[in-house]
């Protein structure tokens, strides 16, 4: 199967179908596991205590916000140099899924914050800079609204994703670039990580488990844009009635 | 049941930020999920309605 089968929108959408359903399932009974896994089998920490549990979401959601802008990016990236459609529909379709993952890090983070730090909220280097990629999520998609023809508003959105890669390099050293109260890099390290393994395997699988998330949504998101545009064409309407 | 759910001093955090990412994943994958069957439905009483 080549690539340019798979960008086929036609080609795309009629084989997709159940692919999302398996995945959905597998997501489904893959997070089950996982979150029974942070909460309840990964030992308490001696300093933190359980509160650290929350890492099992906030961290994984973190590493996704930062992949899904890339990702966004670079499709964006290919639709605006090689005016691929489904390249288009991928960069704009994964940018609420994007601002979801910040959400998710960006509120987790707070609630851990509260019994760790003391408080909710912190102006640091990577709280902030993480709010600012809430933003640019926000923007991209307030933009594209706010166009009527959605080929422009996805090279003016691509644009705006590719100049907010900078913020991407920022937020992931931030932490070693400037004092934050935010800790600095446990897993990253990977000739030693600061975590017990007994810790570091339920984060690891969550991760492993937000990109397969990840991969269900963006497909049932490109199959919805891929619908959108295409309602009124022929094969649509062939396949429907099929 | 309760002994083996609780987190000490910390459980309310655990569970509220557990329960918040589930709520906000859920909802992150309902939404594709519902709006495309929303136009799938618009068009067939569009179709229903020329007819």
């Amino acid at each position: 199967m080549n690539i340019s089968k798979i960008a086929n929108l036609k080609f795309f959408y009629t084989r997709t179908k159940n692919i999302t359903f398996f995945l959905s399932v597998f997501s489904f009974v893959l997070f089950s596991v996982g979150i029974f896994w942070g909460l309840f089998i990964a030992p308490e920490d001696y300093l933190q205590g359980n509160s650290y549990r929350i890492i099992y979401m906030h961290v994984p959601a973190a590493w996704l916000s930062l992949q899904t802008y890339i990702f966004m990016a670079v499709t964006g990236f290919i639709a605006l140099v090689w005016k691929v459609k489904i390249m288009e529909i991928a960069s704009i379709q994964s940018a609420p899924i994007g601002a979801l993952f910040t959400i998710i890090a960006l509120v987790t983070g707070m609630i851990w914050g509260k019994p760790t730090w003391g408080t909710y909220w912190v102006w640091d280097a990577r709280l902030t800079s993480e709010l600012i990629l809430l933003f640019l999520y926000i923007g991209v998609i307030a933009l594209y609204a706010s166009f009527k023809d959605k080929r422009q508003a996805v090279k003016i959105t691509s644009l705006l994703a590719i100049i907010g890669l900078i913020n991407i390099p920022i937020i992931h050293y931030s932490v070693e670039w400037w004092n934050t109260l935010h800790q600095g890099p446990t897993v990253t390290k990977f000739e030693k990580p600061s975590a017990h393994i007994s810790m570091l395997m339920p984060l690891l699988y969550m991760f492993f488990v937000f990109n397969i998330y990840f991969l269900t949504v963006i497909i049932k998101r490109i199959r919805l844009g891929i619908y959108l545009r295409e309602k009124n064409s022929k094969w649509m309407e062939e396949y429907r009635n099929d | 049941m309760i002994e083996f759910l609780d987190m000490g001093k910390h459980t309310a955090f655990v569970y509220i930020a557990y329960i918040f990412s589930i709520v906000v994943l859920f909802i992150g994958y309902l939404l594709p999920h519902f709006s495309l069957k929303k136009e799938l439905r618009n068009k067939d009483d569009k179709i229903n309605k020329k007819k």
